[in-house]
């Protein structure tokens, strides 16, 4: 056992963090979506006003589905692709194992500018998709829709997270006990019949946690938009941005991050709540 | 089985099901869904399944425990869903991987009269996978002995006891004396012993059990016996009777197993009987 004295003192500095880089700047958000701003001043009037305008406008409601539509594009992109990679490397992949997990690590460390910039690349008018398109007589000028749109920003966070999608679900996959797909098979059940009713409820917990990074992490994403989303792929991050930087409108930007923060927060307690349903010892 | 080879079909065509070691019960399903789960993969009417899967459960005496998830229940209660598992499709066939060996021995003992019973009222071949020679012993009708993957004898338990093929068979199944010598002249020779033995000369093992061999009390002797003259090294005491460590001289020492009988010393007279000493395979 531990004495008191040790336990306080252990306990100070993660409380010391949590409280001065996580309780204290969402105080200082919350103070300032209740503000205003008034001749180019932040002005410590409280009123809901920003609130009401968030609801009202429909700029704001637009963008903010929008943004869920993409996130919620990203997640199933995400998981098309990760869940059979997971249960290929899980399951068949055999001596390759090691390598291929590698690989899907390895782009983890590649800054994500750089993967951005890459992604700018290839999906330019003058970029290496529409130059092979033209080159194969495909297309006769270049696609215009690649890049600024909202697919080239699905495109571009579902390379990014796919392997945040594909570590939970892998882990899920890796700890299914072998024996009860033999089980499953010694009473009858062919591959297709096992994967349904003992393996996709097994990597239930991992896939939910996949699903949730990868939305939780869209939802919030700002980098992709700016890079490759052009006006019409815009995300609720880059208004906030917009309304901290150019517009000068810190209430009204701190109340959208309020916003955001409540999905995000409510999404969080979901995932983990299913994922407790479908846990299993 | 019946005239027909099992092997070439995929696990999941054959008409056997199987116990795991460690039972293998699917986690996320409660104890009447892990038994239904052979009974709905090959799409039986849902009408069909609660009824059959009442009497496995009443079969394993679990009928209480049907809505448990597998981590509720104790290891002896997993070994009965297993079962049931398994027995609700009618196999014909039934195989056991070391089904008790993760049970305490009481359970154990339980577990295997109530197996032997339950194979008895359903009728189909068990196949009962084992390290536990008693366990085999007790339970079966016929073992295989299997050695480095080759059968080394097929017998009833009593056969397999009293009539061990080979060497490994005679050591592996109980305890025994492994006498090596040679026939000459048609007079076995085993280092102090000699018996007549209507065999063609070579040399030879016998097996001998502990139990076979006997105190003399009275110095008379019949035929068809061997007597020797030992020296009790050891005596362990065993409750019901007494393993003992003798010295027959030529430094041949036997395990004899003889009823309680209080300390021994020194030397004794022993005897057994010449159609106990079994000639088996190296």
């Amino acid at each position: 056992m531990y004495s008191r004295t040790y336990k306080s003192l252990v306990s100070i500095p993660p409380l010391f963090w949590v409280g001065a880089f996580l309780l204290l700047p969402y105080a200082l958000m919350f103070a300032h979506s209740l503000w205003t701003v008034r001749e180019g001043v932040i002005v410590h009037q409280w009123n809901w006003e920003n609130y009401k305008t968030l609801f009202t406008n429909p700029l704001y409601a637009e963008v903010l589905f929008r943004t869920m539509r993409i996130a919620a594009s990203v997640t199933l992109c995400s998981l098309l692709l990760g869940y059979p990679l997971a249960y290929y490397l899980a399951f068949h992949a055999g001596a390759r194992k090691e390598l291929l997990y590698q690989l899907v690590i390895v782009p983890l460390w590649v800054s994500y500018l750089v993967r951005g910039y890459a992604w700018k690349t290839i999906l330019g008018s003058d970029g290496v998709l529409n130059a092979f398109l033209q080159y194969l007589h495909l297309t006769h000028e270049p696609v215009g829709f690649f890049l600024y749109s909202p697919f080239a920003v699905v495109l571009m966070l579902t390379h990014i997270y796919t392997p945040f999608v594909f570590l939970p679900i892998y882990a899920a996959l890796e700890h299914i006990p072998r024996p009860l797909l033999e089980a499953s098979q010694d009473l009858g059940a062919g591959s297709l019949q096992t994967f349904w009713r003992v393996i996709l409820p097994l990597s239930m917990p991992g896939l939910l946690a996949g699903a949730t990074f990868a939305f939780v992490l869209s939802l919030g994403d700002f980098l992709a938009p700016l890079l490759v989303g052009g006006p019409s792929g815009t995300m609720i991050a880059n208004v906030v941005q917009s309304l901290f930087g150019a517009a000068f409108d810190w209430p009204l930007g701190a109340a959208i991050s309020m916003g955001i923060l409540v999905i995000t927060i409510s999404l969080l307690f979901l995932g983990e709540f299913l994922e407790k349903r479908w846990a299993f010892k | 089985m019946g005239g027909e080879r099992l092997d070439v079909l995929p696990p999941y065509k054959r008409p056997v099901n199987t116990v795991f070691q460690n039972y293998a019960l699917f986690p996320h399903l409660s104890a009447r869904d892990n038994i239904a789960y052979g009974l709905r993969v090959k799409r039986t009417p849902v009408s069909e399944i609660s009824g059959r899967v009442e009497e496995a459960l009443s079969m394993v005496k679990m009928q209480g425990f049907a809505a448990s998830r597998p981590s509720q229940l104790s290891g002896g209660q997993q070994q009965r869903i297993a079962l049931a598992r398994a027995l609700v499709n009618r196999p014909q066939l039934l195989l056991l991987d070391e089904p008790l060996s993760a049970l305490d021995a009481n359970l154990r003992k339980q577990m295997q009269s109530e197996l032997k019973a339950l194979q008895r009222e359903i009728g189909i071949t068990f196949l009962f996978v084992t390290h536990d020679q008693e366990e085999a012993m007790a339970l079966s009708d016929r073992i295989a002995l299997l050695r480095d993957g080759a059968l080394e004898q097929v017998a009833a338990p009593r056969e397999t006891y009293a009539r061990p093929a080979t060497a490994y068979a005679a050591q592996f199944i109980g305890q025994t004396n492994l006498l090596h010598g040679e026939i000459r002249g048609s007079i076995a020779t085993c280092g102090a012993l000699r018996w007549p033995c209507e065999e063609a000369d070579g040399s030879v093992v016998f097996s001998l059990r502990p139990e076979a061999i006997r105190l003399s009390a009275d110095g008379k002797r019949q035929t068809n016996e061997v007597r020797f003259r030992a020296a009790v090294r050891q005596q362990l005491y065993g409750g019901s009777t007494e393993l003992l460590e003798v010295d027959c001289g030529k430094g041949q020492t036997l395990r004899v197993r003889v009823p309680a009988c209080g300390p021994l010393t020194s030397e004794h007279d022993f005897v057994f009987s010449i159609s106990d000493a079994v000639r088996v395979q190296e």
